[in-house]
């Protein structure tokens, strides 16, 4: 069966648009839509929605993005400060600078996509290892701690408090100790996003279970990127860009083969993501998820990585739009994924099939 | 069959479920697969009209097969009876029966259809069921052609389904079985809706199915004490009780009264006009009550019921003053031939409770025009119903569909306000006969007020304003009893005018007027509020001495404080303490019939009433329908009248010769025996005889408003029905105007087989448009498997079936159905044929 | 949106006390939804919005037979299907005529028609089907919303029934995405908290059965003790095959479903699917530990090569 489709995928992809997505679609899911039979063979109930649509909207894209950013910095912030060169100290100031610029956001985005926002603080009523949701409300709770606690003693350090006696007390802090735990939460916060979608009943996020791991590389890569574009844009040295990039080009090929899996794992439940009919988001899938915001960043980059050690040259305009598009793709990463989520509930035959184990 | 059980008595039919669990077999017979049939063992598709078809077959299968039960066939029903020589029966005059007048359109001489009889007046018999001219006979003869291939050529139904249905009718009944017919609208609102009935009867007598538990045929009421308002009636023709009203005008006699072996007592006739004479009670008496049987005490009956209504008029010239205080009928006033009366302006004023004509009677344009007519109407309902709107607004669509101008409309309106049921206390009689008191809950909102409270407060004010007036014609109204205030106000609640219900309860119950062990001599009379109860209608006088408002009811309140209607006692086998079924609590009519001639049940198994030998008297589960001490061996004295004329073996005493009626010798207008006419419109010519239609039927042929599709006419060649849904009610009246119920069924739709939509271009969930020659209304299109097309007459009939709920007005509008349905009236109890006619359909909307 | 008045008390109070001690466990209590008797009244569904005074549903005719309602909804926890099965099993199944059918035409080639032909056992359901359920709330053993809420809110009642708090949810959503049934979800039209049945806890506390069992007027929606009805919900399958009805089949009775199975359970005459019901749906609180550990897997993958790259040097 599989290769008898290959060709015929490869060979409908040339004409059109829709037949390119529509062969990748089948080609990383192996499913191919058979409306006739699946009409005929499966049941549904007049083909009503059998669960309910997730009432998220574009507050949790946006806090999916940022939280993944804020995660994603401290954590790339901590390992360059743990283990990097004085040089690399730059990412580190910059890492967590960041963090906390991506986590002020989140708060009120979660607190907005609330029914109830004025209820957000009965979200600490319960601390509950069953529900990623009460989960990840402890942890960009504590993140928040650390991450603050890390960013004001890198401003400390760095002079922007001043110097009366409180900042120099808050300079003196250990901020190498404090990140150990800290990063462990920036994992945290930048992964559990998908393990949040997977302990769901929605068929495209919960069949494969490895939605949590494309988040958090999504989460290294697009932190990666952020930091070198700001790096870049401050004037930093060569050899650290080259080594965040070394970080992101494996990020991105993680995360390139984590999609991968989720899709093959996924398969028929997830054509909302990858298929081109009018609801399903096929086209920014491909186009600005996997091709400019992973593929073609990866391809850039591997064949810069492959063509010499020439660690002093910078390229920063290609780096700049690198960066740029990876982050976009992580965007929509997140966002195709979320909206295809909200097709992938009104499928009942999908929803059904998917519940028949 | 004839029914949509599941679906318009849902309560009830939660007792057919419970049968099913326990083992019967639930057959529904209908034109359209409904919530009913989703349910039943089997299901049957029959075209609509072709009823007497199905049942005639069974009845000759029946007979043809040996699967009557003989000896209840020979001893209660009148099979061995013989029918008078000159009685020619529809086999012989192609559709008709002996006596009818074609210029009169209707049977003028009746009196062939009687029984042979000797010189006393006794119907002769044949037990052998040999004779020719036994009913037995007459009945093999009559149904010999309603054949299984009949069934197939003219419902469409294959015979081995018919069979099926027969077949398990027979099998299930018997001495150790029983079955039951259910039927409600689908029958009743027919051209010959009477006689379809009768087709059940007769197959319910046949196989020992009266009287019996499990047995009987079920007539399910339109609505909550529809039964009530037959018992104690809202009905033209018939006072309390099943007391005909009285009439100054009797056509159609049957001559067979003046024979010397009449089964009334006497008669007059004034010899002009050869019109029965009821103007003194005596005359009334004489051509309504009957000398054998039970209705032997009309007289007792009437006589106490003058006195609910007049008092003490009633006593004087013994009753005759106060009979002549009854308005007399002049012929047919029942609610749709008035419509016709208004159109013609002879109509000047209504008064609507609860009623809507505009969107709820056959016609319905019509009848909008018919009340444009009035001078005044009152309506009485929940909310400003379609009938009490009409006058500023029209359906809108079709010819409709301008606007009105209300200037040119001269009707004065008044709508008052109604309370619901929770908002008053009374009684409700539903389908089983069986009274049950309910209580009041709330006050009702407003100004709206109880429907009581209207008619007594009304009656009060009408009598105020006829105060001293000598007019005879105002003396009936003067002098009324009308006297039901209660004597302190509820508590709590702020409507201090409420009249008492539980004495209204009393009167109909009815009352000593003079105390029953009085001397001679010293007579006190008693009034409503004083008088001892009477504990049931046995002890009713026809000499003044008791009053009671019907007498059926009589027994349901006979004692101060003892209101049965509310007991509410779950136990027993029949639950005897639950309500108060008519009459004198009884559970099952002619329950009699449950025990054999010597008086022992059929079986054990079925055992509900029998002969105590011991005690001697009639005992078992239920009330006896019977006289307790009369032994199964009595036989009666030749020249016995009254009671006396029926022997221990006659269970069916309302009747003259206490049998169950195969043939019927008299009372029905249209014929002795059920005769298959096809519906007033129709596709096809009637397959039976060359008579098409009911010849008795009121066509209205002349009229402009109620033009007919002729028979087979390819402009209308679809067969439409109507049905209720369980999610509203009637016209919608209350239903439509409760955001819940208009969810469950926003929208007015057809149900239309996929076939018929393929022919027509429809889509499903589309618009179409259903024409009549009366009228055109729109509907949302609904292709269902549920309606199917029938082979019938050689070719493809496609039916259709509609929801009647929607109208103008309330919170979900739509097009009214019964602007299709023509006002073709069943000639015995003038009801319209609203469930078999013909239409056309197309796709779209109407502008 | 406008902060309510004394929210603030209440949220304190939700957060550090005035906790009252939970209530004593009573027995289990649940609804057995047995499709056999339905008759498709939508009693229940009047019933229900009648007690619990819910909107009405927007007047839209669906078309999809005489179901007008949909779906359940945050204003709508009880809700009748109809399932059109007419005509598929024309003449007994596999296209064979049945065996009263068969059996009458033979009579017929006989030349006669006997009095009683050799059996006329009609099937306890037509050959046409007109199925009709009334979908509830499940009231699930292991409860997928209730494992998802974050604030508390979702708590089995000392009835083991599944019941929100209205003063406790934040409307955050994780229920409605949890539920495999497509039951709960938050009122947008409304106050913006998550709905569904109730079980008619304020009834049930008070000893009365729920609206919806008490309107059903063939006892097609029965309530009980969880543990009675799941018996008897057996002996009606058994009755039920015994009569032939070989399509009858139980859901939620035994504890396949959401390894806990329902305390409101169904009797069905077709598959689940027929009716909208996953077959075999994922309790979807298992996938956090496989989820969790793709993360962490991928985390530490990220964090190896992230510090072999800074610490090149």
């Amino acid at each position: 069966m599989e290769q008898n489709r290959l060709p015929l995928a490869i060979r409908e992809s040339v004409s059109s648009p829709e037949n390119v997505i529509e062969g990748l679609a089948a080609l990383t899911t192996g499913y191919r839509p058979e409306p006739e039979r699946e009409l005929a063979e499966e049941p549904s109930y007049y083909d009503y929605p059998a669960i309910k649509q997730p009432t998220w909207r574009w507050e949790i894209t946006w806090y999916f993005f940022f939280g993944g950013l804020a995660g994603g910095c401290y954590v790339i912030a901590s390992i360059a400060s743990l283990f990097g060169s004085k040089e690399d100290r730059a990412v580190a100031r910059a890492g967590y600078y960041l963090s906390l610029l991506a986590l002020l956001p989140c708060p009120p985005l979660l607190i907005k996509d609330l029914g109830r926002p004025e209820r957000f603080l009965h979200m600490l009523r319960m601390f509950k290892v069953q529900s990623p949701m009460s989960m990840g409300t402890w942890g960009l709770v504590s993140f928040s701690l650390f991450s603050g606690l890390t960013a004001v003693i890198q401003g400390a350090r760095d002079g922007i408090l001043g110097r009366w006696w409180g900042a120099r007390l808050l300079a003196g802090l250990p901020q190498r100790l404090i990140a150990l735990p800290g990063a462990v939460l920036g994992v945290f916060l930048g992964g559990y996003t998908g393990v949040l979608l997977t302990a769901t009943s929605v068929p495209l996020w919960s069949r494969s279970k490895v939605l949590g791991g494309v988040f958090i590389s999504s989460a290294v890569s697009t932190s990666s990127a952020l930091i070198s574009l700001a790096l870049r844009i401050a004037g930093a040295p060569a050899h650290t860009l080259h080594k965040l990039e070394r970080l992101e080009w494996t990020a991105i090929l993680l995360e390139m083969t984590g999609l991968l899996t989720f899709l093959r794992g996924t398969g028929r439940a997830a054509r909302p993501l990858v298929g081109s009919a009018p609801a399903e988001h096929g086209r920014a899938f491909w186009s600005v998820v996997f091709g400019s915001g992973l593929f073609l960043p990866w391809l850039v980059q591997s064949f810069s990585l492959l063509s010499g050690r020439r660690k002093n040259k910078k390229n920063n305009a290609r780096g700049i739009v690198m960066s740029l598009l990876v982050l976009a793709g992580g965007y929509f990463l997140r966002r195709t994924m979320v909206e295809a989520g909200h097709t992938s509930s009104k499928d009942a035959r999908t929803t059904l099939w998917n519940a028949r184990r | 069959m004839g029914s949509n059980m599941a679906e318009a008595h849902p309560i009830a039919f939660a007792s057919v479920v419970k049968a099913k669990e326990q083992g019967a077999k639930v057959m529904h017979v209908d034109p359209h697969y409904s919530r009913t049939s989703a349910l039943a063992n089997l299901y049957v598709p029959t075209r609509a009209g072709g009823d007497i078809v199905f049942l005639g077959a069974i009845i000759r299968h029946i007979l043809e097969n040996n699967g009557y039960f003989h000896d209840y066939v020979v001893n209660y029903t009148n099979a061995a009876t013989l029918v008078r020589e000159d009685f020619k029966d529809t086999e012989e005059l192609d559709g008709l029966f002996s006596g009818y007048e074609a210029d009169a359109e209707t049977y003028t001489d009746q009196s062939t259809w009687d029984y042979e009889r000797d010189k006393d007046g006794r119907p002769l018999s044949d037990p052998t069921l040999q004779n020719p001219r036994c009913v037995f006979q007459i009945m093999r003869r009559h149904f010999a052609r309603y054949t299984p291939e009949m069934v197939e050529e003219v419902c469409g139904v294959p015979r081995e389904q018919w069979l099926q249905v027969a077949q398990t009718l027979i099998e299930n009944s018997g001495r150790e079985r029983t079955s039951a017919i259910c039927y409600a609208v689908g029958w009743t609102q027919q051209s010959k809706g009477v006689q379809i009935i009768r087709s059940a009867a007769i197959i319910q007598l046949l196989l020992g199915n009266i009287g019996r538990t499990g047995g009987g045929i079920m007539a399910l009421r339109g609505h909550a004490s529809i039964q009530g308002s037959t018992d104690i009636p809202t009905l033209y023709d018939l006072l309390s009780g099943y007391l005909p009203q009285p009439s100054a005008l009797l056509t159609a006699v049957p001559h067979a009264e003046q024979s010397p072996g009449a089964t009334t007592w006497s008669q007059t006739r004034d010899a002009k006009t050869n019109i029965l004479s009821q103007q003194t009670l005596q005359d009334y008496i004489n051509s309504s009550g009957q000398k054998l049987g039970w209705w032997s005490n009309t007289p007792a009956y009437m006589r106490s019921f003058l006195h609910a209504w007049y008092g003490d008029a009633a006593n004087e010239e013994d009753g005759n003053c106060s009979y002549r205080l009854i308005p007399k009928i002049t012929g047919d006033h029942s609610h749709l031939v008035t419509s016709y009366q208004m159109l013609d302006g002879k109509v000047k004023g209504y008064l609507l409770i609860g009623q809507n004509p505009a969107a709820g009677s056959s016609n319905s344009r019509m009848q909008r025009k018919a009340l444009e007519q009035l001078d005044w109407m009152v309506v009485r309902d929940l909310y400003e119903v379609e009938s009490a709107a009409f006058w500023y607004k029209q359906p809108g669509y079709g010819p409709d569909s301008s606007p009105v101008d209300s200037s040119k409309i001269k009707t004065e309106i008044f709508l008052m306000p109604a309370a619901a049921t929770t908002e008053k206390e009374g009684t409700f009689t539903n389908t089983q006969r069986m009274l049950q008191w309910r209580d009041k809950a709330v006050d009702p909102p407003g100004d709206a007020r109880s429907d009581l409270w209207f008619v007594y407060h009304l009656g009060k004010r009408l009598q105020e304003l006829y105060a001293g007036s000598k007019q005879w014609r105002d003396q009936g109204l003067l002098s009324l009893t009308w006297d039901y205030a209660s004597e302190k106000p509820e508590e709590g609640s702020r409507i201090v005018d409420e009249p008492d219900a539980l004495l209204v309860l009393k009167e109909i119950n009815g009352y000593y007027v003079h105390p029953p062990d009085a001397k001679e001599g010293e007579k006190k009379t008693y009034t409503l509020r004083d008088a001892p109860h009477v504990p049931g209608y046995a002890v009713l006088k026809d000499d003044g001495s008791t009053a009671c408002g019907s007498w059926i009811y009589s027994g349901v309140y006979p004692a101060p404080g003892k209101n049965l209607a509310a007991s509410r006692n779950p136990e027993g086998r029949t639950f005897l303490g639950w309500g108060y079924s008519w009459p004198a609590n009884r559970r099952i009519l002619y329950n009699r019939a449950s025990a054999d001639p010597e008086g022992k049940p059929w079986s054990e198994r079925k055992k509900y009433v029998w002969w105590d030998e011991t005690e001697k008297k009639w005992t078992g589960y239920d009330v006896p329908d019977f006289m307790l001490n009369r032994p199964p061996s009595f036989r009666p004295k030749p020249g016995a009248v009254g009671m006396d004329a029926h022997s221990g073996t006659d269970p069916f005493i309302m009747k003259p010769d206490g049998k169950g009626w195969l043939f019927a010798p008299k009372g029905l207008k249209d014929g002795p025996l059920p005769t298959h006419y096809e519906p007033a419109e129709s596709p096809m010519h009637n397959a039976l005889y060359r008579q098409q239609s009911n010849p008795a039927a009121k066509y209205f042929r002349k009229r402009p408003d109620n033009v007919l599709a002729a028979v087979g006419d390819e402009q209308y060649p679809i067969v439409i029905t109507t049905y209720r849904l369980t999610e509203h009610h009637v016209s919608g009246q209350m239903t439509r105007w409760l955001p819940w119920l208009n969810s469950l069924q926003p929208s007015l739709f057809a149900e239309i087989s996929p076939e018929l939509a393929g022919e027509r271009h429809i889509r499903h969930g589309e618009w179409l448009i259903i024409n009549t020659p009366r009228g055109e209304i729109e509907a949302r299109a609904m292709v269902t498997r549920r309606m199917r097309p029938l082979r019938v007459g050689g070719r493809v009939v496609h039916q259709i079936g509609l929801p009647f709920h929607w109208g103008f007005q309330g919170k979900s509008k739509g097009s009214i159905t019964n602007d299709l349905a023509h006002m073709v009236l069943e000639p015995n109890v003038s009801i319209e044929e609203a469930k078999a006619f013909t239409c056309n359909i197309r796709p779209g909307r109407l502008p | 949106m406008a902060i309510e008045q004394g929210s603030l008390q209440s949220m304190i109070g939700a957060l550090v006390g005035n906790k009252t001690p939970p209530l004593p466990q009573q027995t289990a209590m649940g609804f057995f939804t047995d499709t056999s008797l339905c008759i498709g009244c939508k009693a229940c569904e009047v019933a229900c919005k009648q007690w619990n005074q819910l909107p009405a549903d927007e007047m839209h005719w669906t078309g999809s037979s005489y179901d007008n309602t949909g779906a359940l909804s945050p204003t709508t926890w009880r809700h009748v299907q109809f399932i059109e099965h007419i005509g598929r099993r024309e003449n007994g199944s596999n296209g064979q005529p049945s065996p009263i059918d068969a059996r009458i035409a033979h009579a017929r080639g006989e030349g006669l028609i006997p009095f009683t032909p050799p059996g006329t056992a009609l099937p306890f359901f037509n050959t046409d089907r007109w199925l009709m359920h009334s979908d509830v709330c499940k009231h699930c053993v292991h409860a997928p919303c209730q494992e998802a809420c974050p604030t508390g809110a979702i708590i089995h009642t000392e009835f083991n029934t599944v019941y929100v708090q209205q003063d406790i949810c934040n409307g955050c959503g994780y229920c409605v995405v949890a539920c495999p049934f497509g039951v709960i979800a938050r009122d947008d039209g409304g106050d913006f908290t998550a709905h569904k049945c109730t079980l008619c806890y304020d009834r049930m506390k008070d000893g009365i059965e729920p609206a919806c069992a008490k309107a059903c007027p063939t006892d097609s929606i029965q309530f009980g003790e969880v543990a009675k009805l799941k018996e008897h919900a057996r002996e009606r399958l058994g009755f039920l095959q015994a009569r032939g009805v070989k399509e009858a089949r139980l859901y939620g009775v035994d504890d396949a479903i959401l390894e806990g199975g329902l305390n409101s359970s169904f009797l069905l005459l077709d598959e689940p699917e027929v009716y909208n019901l996953p077959a075999n749906p994922a309790r979807p609180s298992n996938n956090v530990a496989p989820a969790s550990l793709w993360t962490i897997l991928a985390a530490m993958i990220l964090g190896l090569f992230g510090i072999i790259f800074f610490r090149e040097d």
